[in-house]
């Protein structure tokens, strides 16, 4: 039972699937296939703004930048890949959500996808911004973040952000 | 887009008390049938067809496999259908599985010819000659669950257009009209 | 597989129809865990294999990390697209395996495939060419514009790769009966087997 049927969302998600984006994308040749694309294309550089990041919290990629600068500059890529996947995934939903109140791995993803957001915005950003020394300096100054922390933070970012892109892929493998 | 010729007045075959249940089935059922991860790109949703006859062949393969059945015509010729169903493994959670349904399984198939009229759709029940019935879609609209689910309403709008089209052909015309629009 | 009898036989539909003789081929297009996997596998690489590629390409067009030498990058986050890219490459081919005359007479597989001479070709002339200088340029905050090019080039050719990879799973443009002239002559269907 996914938790559409069990709440009785049903009827929301029929008529979302009856709003007039969700009609014209189902009618259409391309434009399903076309969003999808474009969903790809956020993907891609979604992948590559929170890798960056998460990356350098492990200890690799740039390290000669401190975690706090290399968040600041994926911050705005990141943000706009995300808008990108909203604006693109939101209509895919809307011209098959009936599909969707009956998919385990869209409500994985969903759920994945709203931890991963509170994750990167409540913990891993925070954690990110006060770890502003280059290399492993900061666990040896006073009060400064543990390398430890820092990883966990990178681990937990990557598994929650990929989940969400797995659980997403399987949505069409698990009808 | 060419137009599919009225054929309503023309005499159908017997097509079996069977066949009608299924039409009328995939009336309801099927109206919400535009699920596939791009059913529309494809498929449509406004030609629903029955197709009927012995399983020819069947493809096994990923990401949707396919069905080939072939439906004798009202006027003696035969051709093959090839309807998509879901991956195997969806299948087999539905209890379809490679040697359940040897060559030669006599189906009925309930489904959407695709958009270029070729003889190909978008498989949805699948009923056997016992009168079981399978879910054999790409994605869930609850038939996975249970079947034709009767706790999904009907949908408003579009159905009842789509309910006379599937009921009233009976089968084999349903099938059969696409297939001579298209030569 | 489907439709083989419109297909004209050259060398490489003679190749893939050998490719799909196999067992393991069958196997593979038939399994129901290992494919579905695979393809999962092979689009998710591509937050690593792109997501990191464009991560390099935005520093050299001068647009994020401008502080940052480019060799930083290069040397730094480059590998991890790297690696990327050798698991798209596995799970590509493997993909390919699993149903060989399919894809070889698929127009957008074929697309996919020049695009990705088009960008093996623009990497060249980054690695090249374009980077002879690189000592005189890693630190500017946006580098020459022949450097930016080549950058763009590569974001615009991966995203049309990632643009016409998913395309590749639509069948509008298949070996059948009533496709256009220039369809069957892209697939490389025979023309006048495809009534």
């Amino acid at each position: 039972m996914t938790w559409c049927e069990s709440f009785g969302w049903f009827d929301t998600y029929d008529a979302w699937e009856q709003s007039w984006v969700g009609v014209a994308i189902r009618e259409s040749l391309w434009l399903f296939p076309g969003i999808e694309a474009v969903h790809l294309l956020g993907l891609a550089m979604l992948g590559g703004s929170v890798l960056i990041v998460d990356l350098r919290l492990l200890g690799v990629g740039l390290t000669a930048f401190s975690p706090a600068r290399v968040q600041a500059s994926a911050r705005w890529w990141f943000l706009g890949s995300l808008a990108v996947m909203l604006a693109t995934g939101v209509p895919l939903f809307l011209s098959e959500a009936v599909k969707c109140c009956f998919n385990d791995s869209f409500e994985v993803k969903m759920a994945a996808l709203l931890l991963a957001v509170i994750f990167t915005y409540a913990v891993r950003n925070p954690l990110a911004r006060r770890a502003v020394t280059a290399n492993g300096e900061q666990t040896a100054a006073p009060g400064a973040m543990p390398a430890w922390l820092l990883q966990t933070a990178g681990a937990v970012s990557i598994s929650v952000w990929v989940t969400v892109a797995a659980a997403g892929r399987w949505i069409g493998f698990s009808g | 887009m060419k137009l599919r010729k009225p054929h309503a007045a023309r005499r159908s075959n017997p097509a079996g008390a069977l066949a009608v249940v299924v039409a009328a089935a995939a009336a309801f059922t099927g109206a919400q049938a535009s699920a596939h991860h791009a059913f529309g790109a494809e498929f449509d949703p406004n030609r629903p067809i029955v197709v009927r006859g012995p399983v020819v062949k069947i493809e096994w393969t990923n990401p949707h496999a396919w069905f080939h059945v072939e439906k004798s015509n009202e006027d003696g010729t035969k051709t093959v259908w090839m309807m998509e169903a879901g991956t195997p493994n969806t299948l087999l959670r539905r209890g379809i599985h490679r040697n359940s349904v040897p060559v030669g399984t006599e189906v009925i198939i309930d489904g959407y010819q695709s958009k270029d009229l070729s003889h190909r759709g978008n498989g949805r029940n699948m009923t056997f000659a016992n009168g079981q019935t399978l879910f054999m879609g790409s994605s869930g609209t609850g038939a996975p669950r249970d079947g034709a689910d009767p706790t999904e309403p009907p949908r408003g709008g579009d159905t009842p257009a789509k309910k006379v089209e599937a009921a009233e052909p009976a089968g084999d015309e349903a099938a059969g009209e696409p297939a001579e629009a298209e030569e | 597989m489907r439709h083989v009898s419109l297909y004209e036989p050259s060398l490489l539909h003679s190749f893939a129809e050998w490719l799909d003789s196999h067992a393991w081929s069958t196997a593979l297009i038939e399994s129901l865990w290992v494919w579905p996997l695979l393809e999962s596998t092979h689009v998710l690489t591509v937050m690593l294999f792109v997501g990191m590629l464009a991560m390099v390409d935005l520093r050299l067009l001068g647009f994020a990390f401008k502080e940052a030498p480019v060799s930083h990058l290069t040397s730094r986050i480059l590998p991890w697209s790297v690696a990327g890219f050798v698991v798209m490459v596995a799970t590509g081919l493997l993909l390919f395996y699993s149903k060989p005359v399919s894809y070889t007479h698929n127009v957008w597989f074929r697309l996919k495939v020049v695009l990705l001479i088009a960008a093996a070709v623009n990497a060249w002339m980054f690695h090249r060419r374009v980077s002879r200088d690189r000592e005189r340029w890693d630190s500017q905050p946006k580098p020459p514009a022949a450097v930016r090019m080549t950058a763009a080039m590569s974001l615009g050719i991966w995203a049309s790769v990632i643009v016409v990879g998913r395309m590749i799973a639509y069948n509008w443009f298949e070996c059948r009966g009533g496709q256009p002239a220039f369809i069957v002559w892209a697939a490389g269907c025979a023309a006048e087997l495809a009534e």
